[in-house]
């Protein structure tokens, strides 16, 4: 953040980004490598730094990407402008304004404050229903909106404590678990993080296969309920609880409860919007489409009077389409032009990869690219390769949508990494150097139980690797 | 009397600091200026990130700067307070002096203003031109 050293970062990496644009384009084609297919690399490249980085917004690099293959003469301006009516980019857009309308109306707060009154008690109990809380929101909304959310509560429950800030070991608990539940509770269905339909989107693009609202959660389950139980752990043991009693929280829970008096119109039509719209997510998504579905329930919030554009435009930041389209054109155009047969087979050269070496190193990569950059960014890089090298040894492309796109959710360990880091990191309860380790056992454990659980479940609910 | 300058940013309040600036205020026998900036890095970063890579709205985003901020200075507070005791404890004179704005501007400033020869802060911030009159130590 410092103000000397940002801009002039920033324009480096932009410069960097161009340069490699410029000298892959300009430099000759190597052999088996169409010159679109050049190009297309070229345009990659750029974008790896730029959605690396940070150096320009995400969705901004996503623009950037649509305006230059055309313009490098990759793909037909239609052909490039048409891949962003990919139905993952109307899945996400309903998905949001679902999501805008729980958070307007102040259903998500509710749901939220009635959960975690279950869970006081104990001191232990209360960390227990801050990360279920947590983790059981991101199911059904954005993650990070409910770390937003989440945190005047949990500052509230600090407060009324009397905890001090980077003195209380309980602190620290309280927002890791807020964080660490919000990120583990957002792989667990294709509502918690945007990579999930990102993902979704290139495996239509490329193959023409869909995967379920419910074979996603069938996929996921096993590994979000053990990593709930081994955050819990890890915390435990990596934070001693300091604390007795805890029965403060629970007022600053019920006068948070009694201030929103009872449940309004708006928020019991939101709710059976939401319930509706979950059920046949599950029970019709392969019929109808589940792009179709999010958008008639997203209409039908404005037909009942609950949501006005405005309101969306206030908790949406429509970036997001711009980002999935840039994503999903870059994706199709490596594979349409050649360019991501060519990188596999430069990258399977000499190399003695088999399908479980594909398993352990693409999650592994996906899992240390996220800790540094967007697991979003993660995605739309490390995707349209792992199809291809997984293409070329049989990997069955929906294994490889779950290989990048679970591990590539799951950052514990820089308080920057993920906007729930972050937000919970800016309470102050804890410095950065505290969150490492406990953040680090959390990624082992969590590739491990990824690892086990793709070679012995997977196989078991006829999701197989070949 | 020497003055040592101690600087704490809403975004950066770390213990040692507060330790290291004690022990070295009873060493010298100095006074101990105490500067909290209240700068909005940290608010304004988390923001942003949430906004670009959360992909939130402009009404989450500002509810959520307005929260941290709120908790930031509710923290500075506290730890302005845990200074003073041990201030009054270990008889160090002090003063203490709040800034709003940028970091390392108000740091120059306050500095030259108070005579300050030595200052200890965590951030490594470029300090304006002409501000080196003083030893900056970074704990």
């Amino acid at each position: 953040m410092s103000s000397g050293r940002g801009p002039s970062r920033r324009s480096f990496l932009i410069g960097l980004s161009l340069s490699l644009l410029l000298a892959i384009s300009l430099m000759p084609a190597p052999e088996g490598l169409s010159l679109q297919g050049q190009r297309a690399l070229a345009i990659f490249a750029m974008a790896v730094v730029l959605w690396g980085t940070n150096a320009l917004p995400l969705s901004v690099t996503g623009i950037l990407v649509m305006a230059a293959l055309p313009l490098l003469g990759v793909l037909d301006a239609n052909e490039a402008y048409a891949l962003f009516g990919n139905s993952a980019v109307f899945f996400i857009l309903g998905a949001f304004i679902l999501a805008a309308a729980m958070m307007k109306t102040g259903l998500s707060k509710r749901m939220a404050l009635i959960l975690l009154k279950r869970f006081d008690g104990s001191p232990g109990r209360l960390v227990a229903g801050v990360l279920l809380t947590s983790a059981s929101m991101a199911f059904i909304m954005p993650e990070h909106a409910v770390a937003a959310i989440l945190f005047p509560v949990v500052v509230g429950i600090a407060e009324s404590l009397d905890l001090e800030p980077l003195k209380s070991r309980y602190g620290a608990l309280l927002f890791l678990s807020l964080a660490w539940g919000a990120i583990i509770g957002g792989i667990g269905t294709l509502l918690g993080g945007a990579r999930n339909p990102l993902a979704l989107g290139l495996l239509n693009q490329y193959y023409g296969v869909k995967i379920g609202f419910f074979d996603w959660i069938v996929a996921a389950a096993p590994l979000v309920a053990v990593m709930l139980l081994l955050a819990y752990g890890v915390l435990l043991i990596s934070f001693r609880i300091d604390i007795g009693d805890v029965s403060s929280a629970r007022q600053v829970i019920e006068e948070e409860l009694l201030e929103k008096g009872g449940v309004t119109e708006e928020e019991s039509r939101v709710a059976l919007i939401m319930a509706l719209t979950l059920l046949a997510w599950i029970s019709l998504g392969n019929r109808i489409g589940l792009a179709n579905i999010a958008l008639l329930a997203s209409v039908l919030l404005f037909v009942l009077g609950v949501m006005e554009w405005k309101d969306v435009e206030d908790y949406v930041n429509w970036g997001v389409i711009l980002m999935y389209g840039g994503a999903i054109s870059l994706g199709s155009a490596l594979v349409s032009t050649g360019a991501a047969q060519w990188l596999a087979g430069i990258l399977l050269t000499g190399s003695e990869l088999t399908p479980v070496t594909f398993l352990v190193g693409l999650s592994l990569i996906s899992k240390l690219l996220t800790e540094g950059i967007s697991n979003v960014a993660t995605v739309a890089m490390v995707l349209p390769i792992g199809f291809t090298i997984g293409s070329a040894l049989g990997i069955n492309p929906v294994a490889t949508v779950f290989i990048v796109a679970l591990p590539s959710g799951l950052a514990f360990m820089l308080p920057m990494g993920t906007p729930p880091n972050a937000i919970a990191y800016s309470s102050g309860y804890y410095e950065v150097s505290e969150m490492i380790k406990p953040g680090l056992i959390l990624n082992i454990l969590s590739w491990t139980v990824f690892i086990v659980m793709a070679l012995i479940y997977w196989p078991a609910i006829g999701l197989r690797l070949l | 009397m020497e003055k040592i300058m101690v600087v704490f940013s809403s975004t950066t309040m770390p213990r040692s600091l507060i330790d290291h600036s004690i022990e070295l205020a009873k060493r010298k026998q100095a006074k101990l200026i105490i500067l909290d900036v209240r700068d909005r890095a940290m608010s304004e970063k988390v923001a942003a990130l949430t906004e670009n890579i959360g992909f939130m709205g402009e009404k989450v985003v500002r509810d959520l700067k307005k929260d941290i901020a709120h908790e930031r200075c509710d923290i500075i507070f506290r730890k302005l307070s845990t200074i003073e005791e041990a201030m009054k404890k270990e008889q160090i004179p002090y003063e203490i002096v709040i800034a709003k704005g940028p970091f390392a501007e108000n740091i120059a400033k306050v500095a030259r203003e108070k005579k300050v020869k030595t200052i200890l802060c965590q951030r490594r911030e470029h300090l304006p031109e002409g501000a080196p009159d003083f030893e900056v130590i970074h704990v």
